[in-house]
């Protein structure tokens, strides 16, 4: 095993298959120890493999001072990237990656004297280039904060952690005739700011996060917002395909796709089965429900982009990540194992490529089974 | 450039009027997969997701994922089996392609892909509907049946009890209590299929081909793999009604398209029975998989359908006939397997064509490996087909034990030499076989055919032993009238009469046979006077001592000589009495010149004299002239 941790980098090229899974220990056993014991082995290999592959991930896409590289977008940082390097850096326990990446961050964009960070930073300008904050990102940044103060035992990391918190419980949670909801931005997104405000997006509803900001930010009715985040997805179907839009306007007298935006279902919502899936709790489950047969299995068709009003497909969802998502959601929602392929699969760009790390983050951590 | 994720924010909707933000390194994202409709840069690409069962089968659907290329719409209004064909998407006619015949857009793939929950292809068609009919709206209700399962629940029960007349009553029930509720598109649609495929079989049943055809071109979707049973009645009810290649078009879709194995098989069976081009056939054939030992997986089937015409036309019944080229297929297959049946039933073919040099051939390859009774059988039918009658002899006797039909076959070869006088004659040692083999199976025939050979020979007394044997076996008129005419010969007069009272009314053989006598007393009662010769040949004018020395000659049983001396006195130009001409015709009946004797004991019988005595011979030659299996 340890071989295969001595992994090359990344090569550049699409999802390349140069580098092999360890094989998958068997895992019938004649006695319940037995089963045990496999699963145990499964779970430890899974483990390692996930950490080989965040070597891999860090060394394409993390600068050595920490900032994390959108190659689809310029090579801007944002501080969804941000956060999401966090948290993969602490479920690899890479703690000196970690607190590169934190280092970075905290020093480029936490320019916002709310404690909320400032979402883009433009390495062309070498500077923020939208003071906005971009709540996904707050939201990933201060989960993974927590977590790491756990396991690097480091109460800094915890303090920070609950400044971003509690500034997100202040400024974004906000009330509405729909319950508790999360505004997308500090800015930009309320009834005064679009003709169909308040428009939120789904799939910055972090599901497996709340828990942990409501141990940092007691003073705010988390539970309530994720339950509520749960209910909007339901009510959020729309058109042939009952699919929720990237952006969803709750200013009308229904939920509606949001006028000012593409009405797609796509790479914003993609995010959505992931986090219900890794949130597994049985109300998040049975939400999945609505995006298991987006994507059958390697032989199939999709994913697609889709416009939710029509049903049409638009363009491919082009990438290993976005299939290991919906592959995921399938193992975690019907017990269906994932194809080897589809682990295996790399990707060249950001993007696809970090929503496949936290895929196998979430698989190593509470679904070895699906491994 | 694509648009990608927004991460949006107020400055950029401010800036730019969009929230969204480009991606800037995979702008060029590849066409959806090919396997999907609007792929124009590729016209090989199927146009539909309903597309043709090619276009689906490489990517290795489950079988019945893959709606059939089947009924559509021509333009002449008929209805057309073959695969939709690739269609350019500005081409014309492209809309019209999937519109079905009211000129409503098709949603058969769309509901169908919808039915099976795969939202990624109902996306692809629901594009592919969209650039073909731009402004078209795909309907809301593609998966009305969320949220409608309580409510449903008890006609969905209903359904599966097939009770569909109770599902439509259900849903007419629930829509009185609450208006505005709609069943599911899901319970609709396969309500609509499972009734369709009723009235599918009933028409295929009752044979309303037509009904069928229009039956399956109006519910596309009952024809998938899923219910290849639908196919099959759909192929038949074209190929009745003489549209071959669509019915081939059926199967081959099967072939193409369905995984199970048994289905496959019968596909090709059925295929076999009612398409008459050997192409097409041949064509389907060569669909088969290739199993892991090289054969394919029909070939099995293939022989059998050989040998079933093989056989069938073997025995002589009606039907397809096997071409030469099967019959060279199963040849290679009876050879290379060493196939002792199919060496046997290529035997049987070639003996039924009288190609006794093939089916001996054949036959000796199956005894080969040791006895076989049927093909010992095939073997001495063959033979003696082909006139090799000494070698027919014997091999029935090698071949007498192996079972009850072999043995009857050896008495019955044997005994056909036995009454033929065109015959070699059996060996003694054949003989003596021949006896105990009747004896052994109880053979009634056999002891008769060998009772009327003993009585031939002269040996009367021999003869009425086999005719009594024959008889008890099984009462049959051939014994019967041996029994009869060995009793008169025997002067037995109390049995004579006996038996004639006996099987008088039983046989009309009998009955002729005594018409012909005349009910006169034997000639035993005659006989004193006249001495020995009277017994015989009663005398007539111009009896003298060469005469009664003839007589004497043909007593002690020498016919060579009888008819030596009888031909003597012919060359002297000296009288033949009638009473000479009676054993002139009996010598020559024993010599086996049947038709010299016949023409003997009728001059005579014309001439009205010694009448009796030639109807009796008359009649003699009349029943040993008779194919042993027409003496009963």
């Amino acid at each position: 095993m340890a071989a295969c941790l001595q992994t090359s980098p990344l090569l550049a090229g699409e999802e390349t298959q140069a580098w092999a899974p360890p094989a998958r220990p068997p895992v019938a056993g004649a006695s319940v120890n037995a089963d045990q014991g496999a699963r145990d082995a499964l779970a430890q290999v899974a483990r390692m493999w996930f950490k080989a592959e965040w070597q891999n991930y860090a060394a394409t896409f993390v600068t050595p001072d920490g900032r994390i590289v959108d190659n689809a977008n310029g090579n801007v940082s944002h501080s969804e990237g941000q956060g999401y390097g966090l948290l993969l850096a602490v479920y690899a326990e890479d703690s000196e990656r970690f607190d590169k990446i934190w280092r970075w961050t905290e020093a480029h964009m936490m320019v916002r004297p709310d404690h909320l960070l400032s979402w883009r930073w433009d390495p062309q300008k070498g500077a923020i280039t939208d003071p906005n904050n971009a709540t996904d990102g707050d939201i990933l940044v201060a989960w993974a904060l927590a977590r790491a103060a756990q396991k690097f035992d480091r109460p800094d990391y915890r303090a920070s952690a609950a400044l971003i918190a509690d500034a997100i419980g202040a400024t974004l949670i906000k009330t509405s005739d729909r319950g508790p909801i999360l505004l997308p931005a500090a800015s930009g997104f309320t009834h005064d700011d679009q003709p169909d405000g308040p428009v939120v997006n789904l799939s910055y509803w972090v599901f497996p996060a709340f828990p942990t900001l409501k141990q940092l930010a007691p003073a705010y009715d988390w539970d309530a917002l994720s339950a509520n985040g749960l209910k909007l997805l339901s009510a959020a179907r729309f058109g042939p395909l009952r699919l929720p839009p990237d952006w969803l306007s709750l200013g009308g007298p229904a939920p509606a796709p949001a006028e000012k935006f593409p009405t797609q279902f796509g790479y914003n919502a993609i995010r959505i089965p992931l986090y219900l899936a890794w949130d597994g709790a049985p109300s998040a489950r049975r939400a999945l429900s609505g995006f298991v047969n987006l994507w059958r299995g390697p032989r199939s068709a999709g994913p697609y982009v889709i416009d939710v009003n029509s049903g049409s497909a638009e363009q491919t969802l082009d990438g290993a990540g976005y299939r290991l998502v919906l592959a995921l959601a399938r193992c975690v929602a019907l017990n269906l194992p994932i194809d080897e392929g589809v682990i295996k699969a790399r990707d060249s760009l950001y993007y696809p490529n970090t929503l496949r790390l936290l895929s196998l983050a979430a698989i190593q951590e509470r679904f070895p089974q699906c491994f | 450039m694509f648009l990608r994720r927004p991460l949006v924010i107020t400055a950029m909707l401010v800036l730019a009027g969009t929230a969204v933000r480009s991606q800037g390194v995979n702008s060029n994202e590849p066409p959806p997969a090919p396997l999907f409709a609007d792929a124009p840069a590729d016209p090989s690409a199927p146009q539909s997701a309903a597309d043709a069962p090619a276009a689906v089968a490489p990517i290795d659907l489950p079988p019945i994922s893959a709606p059939p290329p089947v009924v559509q719409a021509s333009a002449t209004g008929g209805w057309d089996f073959s695969p939709p064909k690739p269609q350019p998407t500005d081409a014309p006619d492209g809309a019209a392609a999937s519109k079905s015949r009211d000129g409503e857009i098709d949603l058969t793939a769309l509901r169908y892909f919808a039915g099976q929950g795969d939202l990624a292809r109902v996306a692809a068609e629901i594009r592919r509907l969209r650039e073909k009919h731009p402004g078209w709206q795909p309907p809301q209700d593609l998966f009305a049946q969320q949220g409608n399962g309580a409510v449903e629940k008890p006609l969905w029960d209903l359904f599966a009890q097939h009770d569909y007349d109770g599902v439509r009553a259900g849903v007419a029930a629930i829509q009185d209590k609450n208006p505005g509720w709609q069943p599911s598109s899901e319970l609709m649609t396969k309500l609509s299929l499972a009734e369709a495929d009723e009235q599918l079989v009933k028409a295929s049943d009752a044979q309303q081909w037509g009904d069928v055809i229009n039956i399956a071109a109006a519910n596309k979707m009952l024809l998938t793999c899923s219910n290849v049973d639908a196919i099959w009645r759909t192929a038949e009810a074209l190929a009745r009604t003489d549209d071959e290649p669509r019915a081939a078009e059926a199967y081959r879709y099967i072939l193409t398209a369905c995984a199970k194995r048994e289905e496959r098989l019968a596909t090709v069976q059925k295929a076999e029975q009612l398409l008459k081009s050997p192409d097409d056939l041949e064509g389907l054939f060569r669909l088969g998989r290739r199993l892991p030992n090289g054969s394919s997986e029909f070939d099995s089937v293939r022989l059998d359908l050989i040998r079933q015409k093989v056989g069938d036309a073997a025995a002589g019944k009606p039907g397809p006939e096997a071409i030469q080229s099967e019959i060279d297929q199963l040849a290679a297959h009876a050879r290379n397997a060493n196939d002792r049946s199919d060496q046997q039933l290529l035997g049987w073919l070639a003996y039924s064509r009288k190609d006794y040099v093939q089916a001996e051939s054949w036959f000796s390859m199956a005894l080969k490996p040791g006895p076989d009774p049927k093909a010992a059988e095939g073997l001495v039918l063959t033979l003696r087909g082909a006139g090799k009658i000494a070698d027919a002899q014997k091999l029935a006797v090698q071949y007498a034990g192996l079972g009850p039909l072999n043995r009857k076959l050896m008495i019955e070869v044997l005994t056909a030499a036995l009454g033929d006088p065109a015959a070699t004659p059996l060996a003694p040692g054949d003989l003596v076989t021949l006896a105990q083999a009747i004896d052994q199976a109880q053979s009634a025939e056999g002891a008769q055919l060998y009772g009327w050979h003993l009585y031939n020979a002269n040996d009367v007394a021999g003869a009425a032993d086999w005719f009594r044997k024959s008889a008890e076996w099984q009462p049959n008129e051939a014994a019967a009238v041996g029994l009869i005419v060995t009793a008169r010969r025997l002067h037995d007069t109390h049995d004579y009469a006996e038996l004639v009272a006996k099987y008088r009314d039983v046989y009309p053989k009998v009955a002729e046979l005594e018409a012909a006598i005349g009910g006169r007393k034997t000639p035993t009662a005659q006989a004193s006077s006249n001495g020995t010769a009277r017994s015989l040949g009663g005398g007539g004018g111009g009896w003298d001592k060469n005469a009664d020395a003839i007589a004497k000659a043909m007593q002690s049983g020498n016919v060579d000589r009888t008819l030596a001396m009888l031909d003597d006195r012919k060359s002297r130009g000296v009288g033949e009495p009638s009473g000479l001409s009676v054993i002139r015709g009996w010598a020559l009946f024993q010599k086996g010149d049947w038709e010299g004797a016949k023409k003997v004991f009728a001059g005579l019988r014309d001439k009205q004299e010694q009448v009796e005595d030639a109807e009796f011979g008359l009649a003699t030659i009349e029943h040993a002239e008779l194919p042993p299996s027409m003496r009963r």
